[in-house]
């Protein structure tokens, strides 16, 4: 099991991933070919209430995303490897371009050493890699108490 | 100087803090083995051959004597008593112990240093030609532009993953000192038509497998811009650069393969969308960082005569290398050459660097320079008190006066430290120097810039030597290949091999030989560049293998 940490608690996660989109699409996460393929059922899941969420690997096109936003409920990018730093890029690029405000997830191979960058570039939900203590993992939030990338931080008279 | 802010020094405690944890829990087992390299690295730390090392940031190559005093500290405290300056403006420590290692970084913390991403797949210490702010051709000094730039890159936390290492260079200088060209981003201040700062920006530089002189993607960029323009860059780079493939890893392949022209387009797509984001520079985060770095408080003096003096020829030979005239008239910029035979090039023992921190205290108003040459610069020092501090370097035993010289070589730790070496560097240096160790030669060859590496990786810049030494693996012999015409600096170049790998002992001669030629047929005036590209590399192959060709061709190999 993978522990989840929502807006820096522990949570349970009501969504499960499917290769293929069931008839029924609720509490799913999909890959971005598959949410494509089944488009207009998003809207009609979104219009009935349901939630739907898009996984993003890092190879994928952020961009193709963006005209599922209106439709879904959680991005997922995923890590295959932590090293893999795209959906860092990926992250700021839905919450600053494209005004992405719902749940982002970051997920995959994803550790307490990351937690503090993962949250500084839009994430608040972490799906921990198999085997991370969540509890020791909530300290991961908190390595620096301020962020040079804000202007407050810079030189003024 | 520039001095910490209260926020500097938190967000360096705060980084100590965190790897120290990161240390325990690696120690109590809690911290794989993988995922801990990645963070450790991120702080500096290698495992070589023999040992950890920790490579410590000097950022813009700027340190106080405290500074230059806490680092004779940690060579004494926690490793054999010397450190090794590197061509990055870093200094490493070679036989530290991993338990060690935060309690290193919290003593540097205590001066305002620290080892934020001096390796990794980041953004790495920020470098800065070594005489801004005292060079006579200097534009404008960019040091605060430097740690502006520093700042934003200090655990920026959407690029600790990039795809491969990432370098940042800066110039205010016509006459760049910073290898600038060779870098992933190259910065040039300079100043617009109507005074106003404004940047070049060199993008997709760099030596390794790939040698490549960075193109120019923009001129005159505002300095209000410089951050978003890098941020942009980065983010490029960051979704675009090869993760498949590491040798293809660089921004300089990116920019190759994209083409200059449509690289520049993505950048300017993403900065046009940044710019007046929260990355953009007011006059006042600009004017109050260029008020943090005051000049020091010079004596009203004059150029005196530096090298028509009555002096021993020793000092003469000094005064002529070793000297650069500083901005200020009056004062120089005094050179003191870590390389002579009794060390690797770089090395300086605790004892020197206490020794160079009180020297710098009486003579250079409390500063010293790390220049990419691996030397130390002492950067304001009063032309009157040449001859004091020349006596004093005597002593020391740090008098050599070869700057700028075929002894003034740089080159990487080759096979007596890196796992990646294939050929010892160090013991070839040091005959090379004994060798051409002659004021005889000095004065005949005059500037001559040798660099050495000892793997492709090319941490000596063999490339952009005037004549460069690359260590090879020939069938289990270290085996060395030869190159000629490479420049860092202003009319960068990458240098030309003249032939197959020697052994060491004929890469020694080979050297003498390129040298001899040189001086037997240059023309009056004529450097060592201006003549290799007038006579082409392929004469050197003819000076250097001459003997061998004849032996093959009575021998009918040929």
């Amino acid at each position: 099991m993978n522990a989840h940490i929502i807006d820096r608690a522990l949570a349970a996660d009501p969504y499960t991933f499917a290769d293929d989109a069931p008839a029924e699409l609720a509490n799913v996460v999909l890959s971005l070919d598959e949410a494509e393929r089944v488009k207009d059922q998003l809207a009609s899941a979104a219009s009935d209430g349901h939630d739907v969420g898009v996984r993003l690997q890092p190879d994928d096109d952020v961009n193709r995303v963006v005209a599922l936003l209106p439709h879904i409920a959680l991005v997922e990018c995923h890590f295959p490897t932590f090293m893999d730093g795209r959906g860092y890029s990926h992250a700021r690029l839905l919450r600053d371009k494209h005004g992405y405000q719902g749940a982002l997830r970051a997920a995959g191979d994803v550790g307490r050493d990351q937690l503090h960058y993962l949250q500084q570039v839009g994430f608040n939900w972490f799906a921990l890699r198999e085997g991370e203590d969540a509890d020791a993992a909530l300290a991961g939030f908190d390595t620096f108490s301020v962020d040079y990338r804000d202007p407050v931080t810079r030189p003024k008279a | 100087m520039y001095t910490y802010r209260p926020i500097d020094q938190r967000i360096v405690d705060e980084r100590v803090a965190e790897f120290r944890d990161q240390t325990q829990r690696f120690l109590d087992g809690k911290l794989s083995e993988d995922e801990f390299r990645q963070l450790r690295l991120r702080n500096g730390v290698y495992i070589q051959r023999h040992a950890p090392m920790i490579r410590v940031a000097i950022p813009y190559g700027l340190l106080s004597s405290t500074q230059l005093r806490t680092l004779a500290h940690i060579a004494r405290t926690y490793d054999k008593d010397y450190g090794h300056f590197t061509t990055r403006q870093n200094i490493q420590y070679n036989w530290p112990t991993i338990e060690s290692i935060p309690d290193i970084l919290a003593d540097l913390a205590k001066v305002q240093m620290h080892a934020f991403q001096t390796s990794g797949n980041c953004i790495r210490n920020t470098t800065v030609d070594h005489f801004a702010g005292l060079s006579r051709s200097e534009v404008a000094d960019p040091r605060p532009y430097a740690e502006l730039l520093r700042q934003w890159s200090t655990a920026h936390p959407e690029f600790l993953y990039l795809p491969r290492k990432f370098k940042v260079a800066f110039t205010g200088d016509t006459d760049d000192h910073s290898a600038m060209r060779f870098h992933d981003i190259g910065l040039r201040l300079k100043h617009d038509d109507s005074g106003n700062d404004v940047f070049e920006v060199y993008v997709g530089g760099g030596l390794g497998r790939t040698p490549v002189v960075a193109p120019l993607v923009r001129d005159n960029l505002p300095a209000e811009d410089m951050l978003t323009y890098c941020e942009a860059i980065l983010r490029v780079y960051n979704l675009g650069g090869d993760r498949k493939n590491k040798y293809k890893a660089r921004i300089k392949i990116q920019v190759r393969q994209m083409g200059v022209e449509a690289f520049r387009a993505a950048v300017d797509e993403e900065f046009a969308r940044i710019q007046k984001g929260p990355l953009h520079l007011t006059q006042e985060h600009i004017d109050v960082m260029k008020a943090s770095w005051k000049a020091p408080a010079f004596a009203t003096l004059d150029d005196e005569e530096l090298v028509n003096v009555d002096a021993s020829d020793a000092e003469l030979g000094f005064r002529r290398r070793n000297l650069t005239l500083h901005k200020q008239p009056g004062y120089v910029a005094v050179t003191l050459n870590l390389k002579d035979t009794q060390r690797a090039p770089g090395d300086a023992t605790s004892a020197e660097m206490d020794a160079i921190a009180d020297l710098a205290d009486k003579f250079s108003m409390g500063e010293v320079r790390v220049t990419h040459e691996q030397n130390l610069v002492l950067p304001h020092v009063e032309q009157r008190t040449v001859s004091a501090l020349f006596a004093a370097l005597v002593e020391l035993g740090l008098a050599e006066s070869n700057a700028g010289t075929v002894e003034d070589l740089i080159c990487c730790p080759g096979l007596d430290f890196c796992n990646l070496a294939n050929t010892h560097s160090i013991p070839l240096s040091k005959t090379i120097i004994e060798r051409m160790q002659s004021e005889e030669k000095r004065e005949a060859i005059g500037p001559l810039k040798l660099k050495m590496s000892g793997c492709i990786n090319a941490c000596g810049h063999h490339h952009v030597g005037h004549i460069g030494i690359l260590g090879v693996d020939k069938k289990g012999v270290e085996g060395y290949q030869i190159l000629v015409g490479g420049e860092a600096g202003e009319d960068a170049s990458i240098g030309r091999w003249i032939g197959p790998a020697l052994d060491a002992d004929s890469a020694v001669d080979a050297i003498e030989a390129i040298t001899d030629h040189y001086v037997a047929e240059r023309e009056d005036g004529e450097t060592f560049l201006q003549f290799t590209k007038r006579v082409g590399h392929r004469a050197f192959h003819d000076v250097v293998y001459k003997k061998d060709d004849d032996a093959e061709t009575q021998g009918g190999a040929a």
